[in-house]
């Protein structure tokens, strides 16, 4: 029984791989006191000297998040989080320095150690740069690329600059995607936020480069809330990604941040994510709760939007980037890998909301559940009366690994008008037995062919991401589960 | 909290109160608290299925006529007839077989000790604890072990009052090791009035047991009906049910299969045809607990009008029930901009050696193919009777009692063309014809 | 040179006993015809060769290059040479046959101490390979075996054979389900890897294949042992007459 044997070792090793980004950074922090109250509120937009409408606006969301219940339909299961004893604002201090942007090199040295650049070439961008926008447990600390963006009239930069220099564009924009009371966690998000993204296409641009956010939680018992605000102008369109990494630690912490798109007439949006928060140890012990609210809103005709997310993190993920389909013609795309390994869950999925004519949106979901985790697919698919001629394919495929995790499909299906159809199919599914035959009997060791399969399980969604992203989220994949397949 | 009327309060305290053996007072005790301390817990309220619990319906109906004359006229189909009038009183149809036994629950407590309200939760369902604190009556089958019953067993329950009425029906159904059983139930109202009707049947289905179950809806589209069916199968069991879901005001089918022996295997199939204001809601849950079980759902529906659909399946696979095979299908056609459909396929998968799928759709008949069809000279409206006609097919097809077949897709057919569908030459009013107006004629 | 040597093999599957005491020596450059009736273990041999886990091997001796074959896994007895051309080959989604092929020859490099295969000499060894069974340009970009129609699947076993370059190939029933002509590509294909030191056993219930692939011993397999050998005007008899003659 040579490959049961071995078939255990694979299960054993998946449950064994190592998470590469555990370090701190040994930095000071200026930190506020621990707890939530609107005196807290108060500071942290003191702190970042905000006007008096967005302080209203994070006093008014506090309020309603006072009124609201968390969440517990999803298929996640987690201590009760004591609100009250997380730190809700934590910034790098800021050495005495000269120069204004001059990042501290312990700041530069950590994103440098995680893959991320922020030391940029004073030279013309060619199309493979990419501007990044790096956050750093509550700030941002470098946005690159910023003067090379601005010639084409694009903005990008923190969401802090951005209230300060456009003070006019974030208000517009900001929660017409998600409304703060829209639930508890993007209510909460909406009290507390401290820093993210924000992002400006002008009309007809086309970005030439990507952008990309990249966050990071450091400091302890710190919650992280930042909110990226992305807006493509008619006929504009950009191509995001968004990263994550966190010190290994033994207690959980929260991620609770919000993504708000909003994509006009003709516009285009692809937003790409690898999460790779920590996902706490072997036996479960510690890791991210990455509690998030993404939602799009497409909302001229013929605007486009697409999500492409690949979950290897974090401890609890609950999760449903979503698309507002409100201009006809308008498409919403969302492609997802998910995957859980010993203790993890994850509750992800979608939302396509049908609002007008001749809309598309097509939903790729694949899970991945191995050790003792527990992976689900969550969708809601609705046709609205007017959404005419309306159409939705959505396949959700699992793949157990191992005979101690779950794997769990809940789509929700609602049509309210004739002319439109919607496809759901979903399967579940293992490695089979003649599948690991046929790749040993070709002299593939077993280790090799699991890696081989599961990647080929995933390619349709891998293949929607960047170049770079693909092959760091393949071999994500791959460490996330054998450690072996390059 | 969802309160149901005091009229049923009223009734729940009354029957409690009744002569009758312990464990029908304890159960009924037991429901009532339930429904006092969690209201009426109800799923999937829609503004429909409130308009008729919140009606005002006549609860205790007695001196039934039991004198109706059933004769059922299906050719080359002779079953074992049994007709329940007004959920109290059993009337046997001649040819009884006593190899079987069939009774009113209501004589058989002792019987069903151990059995009554073990498969059903009365916290999860205001329609459970309905039933159960208010069952007037219903059927106790028991076929015994090895035996297989040749003919099948038609089970009809008739209501006949002069005023608005509702009725709770409670069956319990145990078929022995190794036995067989082909199963028809029709409920039929036999007067002009609106009627509500909530049924509970408990089945058990031993080893290597057989059990084929038909139910078929066609009450008026003032009446409502809740159906709810809990099986549980022992090893190396085979279940099939068909519900045919051919008119109602309201219907709600509840199914809750348990797969507890290995190498089981259940098999639900349903048409639901839904017009004017209509719902119709459909949940099947099947749990997989025991090993290399295989489970199939094929459920159509066809929505017209304002009407309303709801599928809810589920497919739950424990952690040892290693080698399941589950499959789960539901399609809708919507014919109308008003027309709603709903689904929620669920898979809930705790084992690895499993194969599992689901599918739903909802959507149109296919233009092209009415394209087609119109080119090779057949008229637009024939053309989509003969597609809607395909898309219920393949459940109908699945009945392996061939009169009941025919039968059921004479009545679909007449349903789609908008006719009556009352069997020919019955003397039961199933469909309250008096009230039936042409509907599904634009098609 | 004795490549294989099968010693008394009894083999089982659940508890149903399937081979019972088969022996059987290959040398080095033979090709070997097993016919037989369905359900007398020939599927069974070329799996258990290939070490397929869910059979039993309860008794006897499996010799490969003086070697127990017992005592490797499945790819390393692939690594040393041993090809199983599948009765039914499988389907892997996603995994396209190029990432799929370059995996497997690079594996069996490194298990020799020799450098993965530049991407130039792949490209030049797949091209040369598809010529041999006259497989199509769009074949190998496609997931290993998926869409495949019946013949294409024979046709891409034979091609990894070729890519693979073992020293001794099973063909388990590769003539079954194949029109005439793909028949002809496949055997000829076949014999193209014929060599003085490549060692074949064909596993067929037809003659008919033996014409293209000429066996030097026939051996009619029958409940779990080899009742008759011969040369190959043996399958010729069995084609004929049928098996019954040999039955007692």
């Amino acid at each position: 029984m040579n490959n049961e044997k071995s078939d255990n070792q694979i299960v054993s090793e998946i449950a064994n791989a190592e998470y590469k980004y555990g370090f701190v950074t040994d930095i000071e922090a200026d930190v506020v006191p621990k707890g939530l109250n609107e005196d807290i509120i108060r500071m942290i937009s003191a702190k970042k000297e905000e006007p008096e409408w967005l302080l209203e606006f994070r006093l008014n969301a506090y309020r309603k998040w006072l009124t609201m219940k968390e969440p517990h339909w999803g298929h996640v299961d987690y201590e009760p989080i004591d609100y009250q004893d997380i730190i809700y604002y934590s910034a790098p201090k800021k050495k005495k320095q000269t120069n204004f942007d001059e990042v501290d090199p312990e700041l530069l040295s950590t994103f440098n150690k995680l893959g991320i650049p922020l030391d940029e070439q004073k030279r013309l961008v060619n199309s493979s740069d990419v501007a990044y926008d790096a956050v750093f447990d509550s700030v941002s600390v470098k946005t690159t690329f910023q003067d090379t963006l601005g010639k084409y009239g694009i903005i990008f930069c923190s969401f802090s600059e951005a209230v300060k220099n456009h003070p006019d564009l974030v208000r517009q924009y900001l929660s017409t995607a998600v409304p703060p009371d829209d639930n508890f966690f993007a209510a909460l998000n909406s009290a507390v936020f401290s820093d993210g993204s924000f992002c400006y296409i002008p009309k007809g641009v086309t970005c030439p480069i990507e952008l990309s956010t990249y966050f990071r939680i450091n400091a302890a018992q710190t919650g992280q809330f930042e909110r990226t605000l992305i807006i493509a102008d008619v006929g504009a369109s950009v191509r995001y990604m968004e990263g994550c990494t966190a010190p290994q630690r033994d207690e959980n912490q929260l991620h609770a941040a919000i993504v708000e798109i909003i994509v006009m007439k003709d516009a285009e949006v692809k937003y790409s994510t690898v999460q790779n928060w920590y996902p706490g140890d072997k036996e479960g012990k510690g890791g991210i709760y990455n509690f998030v609210t993404k939602r799009g809103v497409c909302k001229g005709d013929n605007a486009k939007l697409s999500w492409v997310q690949v979950e290897t993190g974090s401890a609890r993920t609950w999760k449903y980037p979503s698309c507002i389909l409100q201009g006809d013609n308008s498409v919403g795309e969302f492609y997802s890998v998910a995957v859980t390994n010993n203790y993890q869950q994850a509750d992800t999925g979608t939302k396509m909301i049908h609002i007008g004519k001749n809309t598309k949106s097509t939903i790729i979901s694949k899970g991945i559940s191995a050790g003792y985790s527990d992976n689900s697919y969550r969708g809601r698919v609705f046709m609205a009366k007017g959404a005419t001629n309306s159409r939705n394919y959505s396949q959700c495929d699992s793949l157990l690994l191992g005979d101690k995790c779950g794997a769990h499909t809940y789509p929700n299906i609602q049509a309210e008008n004739d002319s439109s159809v919607i496809e759901h199919e979903a399967t579940t599914s293992r490695i089979s037995e003649e599948q690991l035959f046929y790749c040993q009997q070709r002299g593939i060791s077993i280790e090799k062919a699991i890696g081989l399969i599961v990647n080929g399980y995933a390619n349709e969604v891998l293949n929607r991401l960047p170049m770079e992203f693909a092959v760091e989220a393949k071999k994500l994949l791959a460490v996330s589960l054998e450690g072996t397949v390059g | 909290m969802f309160e149901i009327n005091k009229n049923i309060t009223g009734f729940i305290e009354d029957m409690t109160y009744r002569e009758q053996p312990y464990l029908f007072r304890m159960k009924r005790m037991e429901a009532a608290n339930s429904l006092r301390q969690n209201g009426f817990v109800f799923q999937n309220q829609s503004p429909v299925s409130v308009k008729f619990l919140k009606k005002k319906f006549a609860l205790d109906v007695e001196n039934a006529n039991t004198d109706i004359g059933f004769n059922c006229t299906l050719e080359n189909f002779s079953p074992l007839v049994y007709c329940l009038v007004n959920g109290r009183n059993i009337v046997d149809y001649g040819k009884s077989d006593n190899k079987i036994i069939v009774e009113n629950i209501m004589n058989v407590a002792d019987k069903v000790n151990e059995l009554f309200g073990s498969l059903c939760d009365i916290d999860e369902n205001g329609f459970y604890a309905l039933n159960t604190a208010a069952f007037t009556g219903g059927f106790y089958i028991e076929v015994p072990d090895d035996t297989v019953m040749e003919l099948p067993l038609q089970l009809v329950s008739v209501f006949n009052s002069d005023c608005d009425s509702m009725f709770n029906v409670r069956n319990l159904i145990v078929l022995g090791k190794n036995s067989q059983l082909k199963l028809i139930q029709c409920d039929d109202t036999f007067s002009d009035h609106d009627f509500f009707v909530n049924n509970l049947t408990e089945i058990f289905v031993r080893e290597d047991a057989h059990l084929d179950y038909y139910k078929l809806h066609n009450i008026s589209n003032d009446s409502a009906a809740v159906n709810s069916v809990f099986i549980e199968q022992e090893s190396h069991s085979v279940v099939k049910t068909f519900n045919m879901e051919l008119n109602a005001g309201y219907l709600s089918g509840n199914q809750n299969v348990v797969l507890g022996g290995d190498f089981a295997e259940t098999y639900a199939y349903g048409i639901y045809l839904a017009d004017r204001e209509q719902e119709m809601d459909n949940y099947v849950n099947v749990e997989h607990i025991g090993t290399d079980c295989v489970s199939q759902q094929i459920f159509k529906g066809i929505i017209d009008d304002s009407a309303r659909s709801m599928f809810t399946g589920k497919i739950i696979v424990h952690r040892d029930s290693q080698r399941t095979e589950a499959s789960q299908v539901d399609k809708n056609i919507l014919l109308t901009s008003k027309a709603k459909a709903y689904a929620k396929p669920y898979l809930e998968i705790y084992a690895d050696d499993v194969k599992c799928s689901h599918g739903a759709t909802v959507g149109q008949l296919d233009e092209e193919a009415l394209f087609y069809m119109q080119q090779r000279g057949i008229s637009y409206e024939n053309a989509r009777k003969l597609l809607l006609n395909a898309f219920v097919a393949e459940v109908i097809d699945k009945i392996n009692i061939e009169p009941i077949k025919m039968r059921v897709s004479d009545m679909v057919k007449k349903r789609l063309m908008g006719e009556l569908t009352v069997c020919d030459n019955c003397v039961l009013r199933c469909s309250n014809a008096k009230r039936q107006t042409k509907y599904f004629d634009n098609i | 040179m004795k490549l294989l040597e099968i010693k008394n093999l009894w083999v089982s599957i659940n508890g149903k006993q399937i081979l019972k005491g088969l022996s059987l020596d290959i040398n080095a450059g033979e090709v070997h015809a097993v016919m037989g009736p369905n359900g007398t273990g020939k599927s069974t041999l070329a799996s258990v060769i290939a070490g397929r886990s869910i059979f039993n091997i309860d008794e006897g001796e499996l010799i490969y290059k003086g070697k127990d074959l017992t005592k490797l896994s499945v790819d390393e007895r692939a690594k040393e040479g041993i090809f199983l051309s599948f009765q039914y080959p499988v389907e892997i989604p996603g995994v396209s046959m190029v990432n799929f092929m370059r995996n497997a020859i690079d594996e069996k490099r490194k298990y020799f101490g020799q450098d993965p295969i530049s991407m130039h000499e792949f490209i030049n060894l797949m091209e040369e390979k598809k010529r041999l069974v006259e497989m199509k340009d769009t074949l190998t970009q496609r997931s290993v075996n998926e869409g495949f129609s019946g013949g294409e699947k024979k046709k891409n076993e034979i091609f990894q054979m070729a890519m693979l370059e073992p020293q001794l190939s099973i063909l388990d029933e590769t003539d079954s389900g194949l029109d005439i002509d793909a028949l002809r590509i496949v055997s000829n294909g076949v014999n193209k890897l014929r060599t003085p030191d490549n060692s074949f056993i064909v596993i067929t219930h037809y003659q008919r294949l033996l014409n293209y692939i000429v066996p030097d011993v026939v051996h009619v397999l029958y409940d779990g042992k080899i009742i008759k050998s011969g040369s190959k005007e043996l399958a010729m008899e069995l084609e004929k007459d049928g098996y019954e003659q040999f039955i007692k």
